[in-house]
């Protein structure tokens, strides 16, 4: 059980922070509005053309469910990773400048146990907000969108919460390597945009994290299959595996 | 066995040996001073002990287990407070407690009665308020607290009282005295009055080396400054000056208003004999006759300005 007593910490610490209100009110908030924002952008288009008194007639099809769901991939990336960055990029940084760290450490806490509770909790923050977020999503499309039905799309949600996942471990890296709470931001956003860019070289692309988003929109508009998310997903899993492994490493080489 | 034992222990930081060749023999159940002004290499020195740090070169041992860098072998023997304590601003000090001792398995029914103890101890019982609004001597004192949570051997303490108000500093100079003869206590500071209030032995470090160590008695012997200080109720302070300056064991006399007559003298035993006979003999009457010890701080001055 002393293996959980720090990750126990973790949870408590986000219960009793602000930690417990920003990441799910943003991620409900997301899963709020994407499916709204899909529905009503024909007449939010409409409107303020008509407010700019530009009289040109566009032609906007009818919304369905599959906009909903490119308006939260739309959503997600940046916004939920701006969030997720911000809330998890002191988790390591912070304690060692504050010095609680050495306070556990030099009790019976490994290196390693630090770390990945760091991680885990952060996991367990995600996947609660990314619960309230699909939940409020799905009920707005039903609702919305008469007859959609959710079929082998859920995939592309488990993909994304993946993706935040992946967002968390580079976070934690970041905040592991960094000496304060603004350089550890910085390498968080630098190690964010460098999983983004590797969806720009050939070859590599197809395996790429950054792709997982593109590649959602291309089945939801039915031009590729499903089962092609699976070289990003095994990607992103390999990904954050080899990130909280160089997170572990460097931390047990520290001196602190 | 000696609780720590170090030998050749060396940490080098860019070209700058901030401990240099340090050799130590803590004695176990000792009070042990660890002194030296700032930067003199004792906040390095107590991190290698810990293991938060690794040394350049050299060993270390405590209760003759070698101790590497983070090692998870024998956390529970070792207690630690660093220099500026941080903790979790939401947590209560019960809380903080029962954490710490969590981390080490401590049974449930032993920890409560544990935690009870320890905060009558540091004297926070009945504080239910977080610790984000303690001040900084409330925090030393849970840090002591949480140090000893495990019932450790030895406990490492760097610079426990150095910012504190008097008040603070007594509070926590108080709860170190307590635990002598119960465990090891290793601590670092640079205020002398509190090394000389409490520990059995001293070490000055300075530039990252050892500079003197031996027990207070010792290094007050071996620093005795060979002056007694005199002054009269009823006679000459001059005439008295004049005599003492023909005796073979008087080195010096240096006198004022304020402090009296103030002798120098190369044979101390000699001169706490006969001064007190020349005055009777001269019909003088003795108001103040001391032999005056080194303070520490005199001591200390003289080592680190060597």
């Amino acid at each position: 059980m002393r293996y959980f007593v720090f990750l126990k910490k973790e949870i408590m610490e986000i219960l009793k922070t602000s930690k417990i209100y920003i990441l799910p009110a943003v991620f409900l908030f997301i899963g709020l509005v994407s499916p709204l924002f899909a529905k009503f952008s024909p007449q939010l288009v409409e409107m303020m053309m008509k407010s700019s008194g530009q009289n040109i007639d566009i032609k906007i099809p009818d919304p369905t469910y599959i906009d909903a769901f490119m308006q939260i991939f739309k959503n997600l990336n940046p916004m939920g990773v701006i969030v997720i960055i911000l809330t998890f990029v002191g988790s390591v940084v912070e304690e060692k400048i504050k010095g609680s760290a050495v306070l556990v450490l030099t009790k019976s806490v490994s290196r390693t146990q630090f770390i990945l509770s760091k991680f885990l909790s952060s996991v367990i923050l995600i996947s609660a907000s990314f619960i309230l977020l699909t939940a409020a999503f799905l009920l707005y499309t039903y609702i919305l969108f008469p007859g959609f039905s959710i079929g082998n799309l859920w995939v592309l949600l488990v993909i994304q919460w993946l993706y935040c996942i992946v967002v968390a471990a580079i976070t934690i890296l970041a905040s592991t390597l960094g000496k304060s709470f603004t350089v550890s931001a910085v390498l968080a956003f630098l190690g964010f945009m460098l999983m983004s860019a590797t969806s720009y070289i050939p070859y590599v692309k197809k395996f790429s994290p950054g792709e997982a988003g593109t590649l959602s929109v291309e089945i939801l508009r039915g031009t590729k299959k499903i089962n092609e998310l699976a070289a990003p997903g095994m990607t992103m899993i390999v990904f954050c595996l080899a990130i909280l492994l160089a997170a572990v490493s460097i931390f047990r080489k520290q001196e602190l | 066995m000696y609780a720590i034992e170090t030998k050749d222990l060396t940490k080098c930081f860019n070209g700058y040996n901030a401990v240099d060749k340090l050799n130590l023999r803590v004695p176990e159940g000792s009070i042990y001073g660890f002194l030296g002004p700032n930067g003199a290499g004792k906040t390095t020195t107590l991190k290698m002990l810990t293991g938060l740090s690794t040394p350049t070169t050299g060993e270390i041992r405590l209760f003759g287990n070698k101790v590497s860098f983070g090692s998870m072998k024998n956390r529970a023997d070792i207690g630690y407070l660093p220099d500026v304590p941080g903790f979790y601003d939401w947590m209560t000090p019960a809380e903080f407690l029962r954490f710490s001792g969590e981390l080490f398995s401590i049974d449930k029914r032993v920890l409560d009665e544990r935690i009870e103890s320890l905060l009558d101890l540091v004297g926070l019982n009945g504080v239910r308020k977080k610790i984000g609004g303690f001040s900084r001597g409330m925090k030393q004192r849970l840090g002591i607290a949480q140090a000893l949570i495990s019932e450790p051997k030895i406990v490492f303490l760097d610079e426990p009282a150095s910012a504190l108000d008097p008040i603070g500093r007594k509070e926590v100079m108080d709860i170190i005295a307590k635990l002598s003869g119960k465990i090891t206590v290793f601590f670092s500071t640079h205020i002398l009055s509190d090394i000389e209030r409490v520990c059995d032995r001293v070490v000055i470090l300075h530039k990252g080396k050892v500079e003197l160590e031996d027990t207070i008695p010792n290094i007050r012997q071996k620093y005795a400054m060979h002056i007694i200080e005199v002054e009269l109720a009823q006679g000459d302070m001059v005439e008295l000056e004049g005599i003492l300056k023909q005796e073979k064991w008087v080195a010096d006399t240096v006198s004022s208003e304020n402090e009296g007559l103030k002798v120098h003298v190369n044979d101390m035993l000699r001169a706490q004999i006969n001064i007190p006979v020349i005055i009777s003999a001269k019909g003088m009457a003795l108001k103040k006759f001391a032999a005056l010890e080194p303070t520490l701080e005199d001591i200390f001055m003289k080592v680190v300005s060597k």
